[in-house]
């Protein structure tokens, strides 16, 4: 079976690159014929494509509240490989169209100067290069072979290496040396408590040619959320970067925006106005440094910045967290907030952040390590958008333990909400037959509890009532410690015309922690209100 | 002229950059637009429905640029799907055989199926799976992602969600070929 599946993966991906590719001679050719008919879909048209971006533009609030400036196809034919650069309206040189162009320029030749894994700056990285032709790229990073170039950077080469020409063939963007990205090699400011009174506060400073980065370290009192801020005149010609590593130094990433962690502690790139959550002891660096890769950007130019670090404790909402509410308000002052509590393995959890008068909130779950969980790895909520309440439904929660929510805007603006949190207690095996109604919005779970090599057997009694709904197949999956350890089908076995149907699943587990059971049951169900019937699940050891 | 795909560090770099713009999101929708979809399409089996969801996750998308914190781009887009997909349905669980052919005639490259009464059978088909399921068959077929980046986003092992993909294809060919009246292999 094992075999097959990785076969039938592999084939899908062969299809992928070459829709008439030959399945793996081992592959079932029944399946393999099967599966090239199922990957076929109707690709959607243009005009489609078109508008689905239109829409998706026309949701965004833009932050002065105007129109987007303009529509990446409204001066396109289909189709969209085939777009066109803008023509010029004047000779003029317009230097706004040509810093937009010059940007994109460096920046896809930095893809190509970018080694592999290069993520932490050290002298290493740098790079020269050199190359004689010239790029032709438009506004929207679409390079295309029949595109003409409006405008050109050129400058005297001095380079030392050669860069390999672009696999579409255009012509090369030379680029200066001093566009290639610097080490960070800047003293290490600390923020003490000692010498700014807090780590909360503002710092006013100044990049320039001889001093490119600024450093700056802090370690966390307590728990909580720190929110970093910065302004300049002109932002792209600033990057902030940030790194956390966790004071159990466990490796983990830093929760909330801080990527990175680990002993090497690389500084990564985060936005503007982005925000870290911190454990207490966590060992905190942000980075403030120039963009030497902005056309803009000159070192004998000096960058004014202030830097705002502001520290929010987190909430114990200790043992009450899911009796009640919990009513907040986000403002500049306190742009997120941060609540913590505890949960048991199993347990069902939804939680819901409902803004007030219009205030679209969006939520993240944390665990104890401040690592997302569950199904909000990216952190994004699944409600998020205008005219949603942010809410994580139904998260099954991994081990028992401390967790944390984030309260953070869903899109622009601040306001208030009430925060709720609610609990579904998985009903235990351990005390003798669980009757469930299946179908709901998600699958019975059951949990009892369990001894490494211990050998137990579950039982799905389908009465009467199931079949009549014509159940046809009863998946049993098993979890132990975040895990599924296994997982029984029955199809072969279920007769309608039966009047009671026990499925025994054996399982051998793997360590002395609870197991979950989720049972899932398919059948020809053609109404919402057929969807109903009970079943029976017990354990024996 | 074929598309170039973007490579992974392209896709990063741009994630970056779209945050000051969001109209450097283009090449991500771009690249990510067909599957989208394709996703959508087979969830929903409807033409208007797969329009609504795509534009409505694209619109997370670009509204959520900030949560996204690196890695395979590809993940956060279809997490995004994912969580819209089950938002929809959270309102509304009727899901029924494709019936709006003509509006998809309409919105779609049809010659680009090569057998589209063999189409409509088996969207038919899926229509009958149970949501999970056609959640499993939309993330491998038309998302185009590795059982390992599903396991992750449906909350399941790479080895878990291939077994049952496999279980299931097999489950449909014998389902497919009952109606079509051909012998299951």
């Amino acid at each position: 079976m094992n075999d097959q599946s990785q076969l039938l993966e592999r084939y899908l991906a062969m299809l992928r690159e070459n829709p008439n590719a030959e399945p793996p001679p081992e592959l079932d050719t029944a399946l393999a014929t099967f599966a090239r008919q199922m990957i076929q879909t109707p690709p959607a048209s243009n005009a489609l494509r078109a508008r689905v971006w239109q829409q998706a533009l026309e949701s965004q609030a833009h932050p002065n509240g105007a129109a987007p400036k303009h529509d990446y196809f409204e001066k396109e034919t289909y189709p969209m490989q085939t777009i066109s650069i803008p023509k010029r309206r004047n000779a003029t040189v317009g230097w706004s169209l040509l810093a937009v162009i010059a940007a994109v320029c460096a920046i896809v030749v930095w893809f190509f100067i970018q080694p592999p894994k290069s993520s932490v700056l050290s002298p290493a990285n740098l790079q020269t290069l050199s190359a004689t032709e010239t790029w032709t790229i438009t506004p929207s990073f679409t390079i295309t072979a029949s595109a003409t170039a409006t405008e050109t950077l050129t400058i005297t080469p001095s380079f030392t290496a050669t860069l390999t020409p672009h696999a579409l063939g255009g012509p090369i963007e030379i680029i200066p040396t001093y566009l290639t990205p610097p080490a960070i090699d800047a003293p290490i400011i600390e923020i003490t408590p000692a010498a700014f009174g807090s780590i909360e506060g503002t710092i006013v400073d100044q990049l320039t040619g001889t001093n490119p980065a600024s450093l700056y370290h802090f370690v966390a009192a307590g728990d909580g959320v720190v929110v970093i801020s910065l302004s300049t005149k002109d932002l792209a010609l600033v990057n902030l970067k940030s790194s956390v590593v966790h004071a159990d130094n466990n490796g983990g990433s830093g929760g909330g925006g801080s990527g990175g962690g680990g002993s090497s502690n690389p500084l990564t790139m985060q936005s503007v106005g982005t925000h870290i959550l911190v454990l207490p002891d966590d060992n905190v660096r942000i980075g403030v440094l120039s963009n030497t890769s902005y056309p803009g950007y000159s070192p004998d130019q000096a960058i004014d910045y202030t830097l705002d670090i502001r520290y929010t404790d987190v909430v114990d909402l200790g043992i009450k967290a899911f009796d009640g509410y919990t009513d907040n308000t986000l403002n500049d002052f306190n742009p997120l907030a941060l609540y913590k509590f505890e949960a048991n393995a199993g347990d069902v959890i939804t939680i819901r952040a409902t803004g007030v008068d219009g205030f679209d909130t969006g939520l993240e779950l944390y665990d104890s390590t401040l690592n997302p969980v569950g199904d909000i790895t990216t952190g994004f909520d699944e409600n998020s958008g205008p005219g949603y309440d942010a809410e994580i439904y139904h998260q099954i929660m991994p081990s028992t333990g401390i967790y944390y929510v984030l309260v953070r805007p869903g899109s622009v603006g601040f306001g208030s909400y009430r925060l709720q949190l609610t609990r579904e207690t998985v009903p235990s095996l351990n005390k003798g037959t669980q009757t469930a109604q299946f179908n709901q919005p998600f699958l019975p779970r059951f949990t009892f509890d369990g001894k490494k090599d211990q050998t137990v057997t579950v039982n799905v009694t389908l009465p009467q009532d199931a079949l009549d709904y014509a159940v046809q197949n009863v998946e049993v999956t098993f979890e132990q410690d975040g895990k599924v350890i296994d997982i029984f089908k029955h199809d072969s076995s279920l007769q309608l015309t039966q009047t009671g149907v026990v499925l025994s699943a054996n399982v051998t587990l793997q360590s002395d922690s609870p197991v979950f059971v989720s049972v899932n049951a398919n059948g020809k169900l053609t109404r919402a209100s057929q969807q109903q019937f009970h079943l029976e699940v017990s354990v024996a050891k | 002229m074929q598309r170039t795909p973007l490579t992974q560090s392209d896709e990063i770099r741009i994630m970056q950059l779209a945050r000051h713009d969001r109209l450097l999101f283009a090449p991500i929708y771009e690249q990510y637009f067909d599957r989208v979809y394709a996703y959508c399409l087979r969830r929903t089996n409807s033409v208007q429905e797969a329009e609504d969801l795509c534009s409505l996750v694209f619109s997370r998308a670009l509204g959520g640029l900030e949560s996204y914190r690196g890695g395979m781009v590809a993940a956060w887009v279809f997490q995004i799907a994912h969580n819209t997909v089950i938002k929809h349905y959270r309102a509304r669980r009727v899901v029924t055989a494709l019936d709006d052919i003509e509006e998809l005639e309409a919105e779609s490259d049809l010659e680009r199926v090569d057998d589209l009464e063999q189409w409509r059978t088996l969207s038919g088909l899926v229509a009958t799976l149970p949501d999970d399921q056609r959640e499993l068959l939309a993330l491998m077929l038309d998302a185009e992602l590795s059982s390992q980046e599903v396991g992750e986003i449906v909350g399941k092992s790479a080895g878990a969600v291939r077994v049952q993909f496999h279980r299931l294809l097999k489950q449909l060919r014998e389902r497919y070929a009952q109606i079509s009246g051909e012998q299951p292999a």
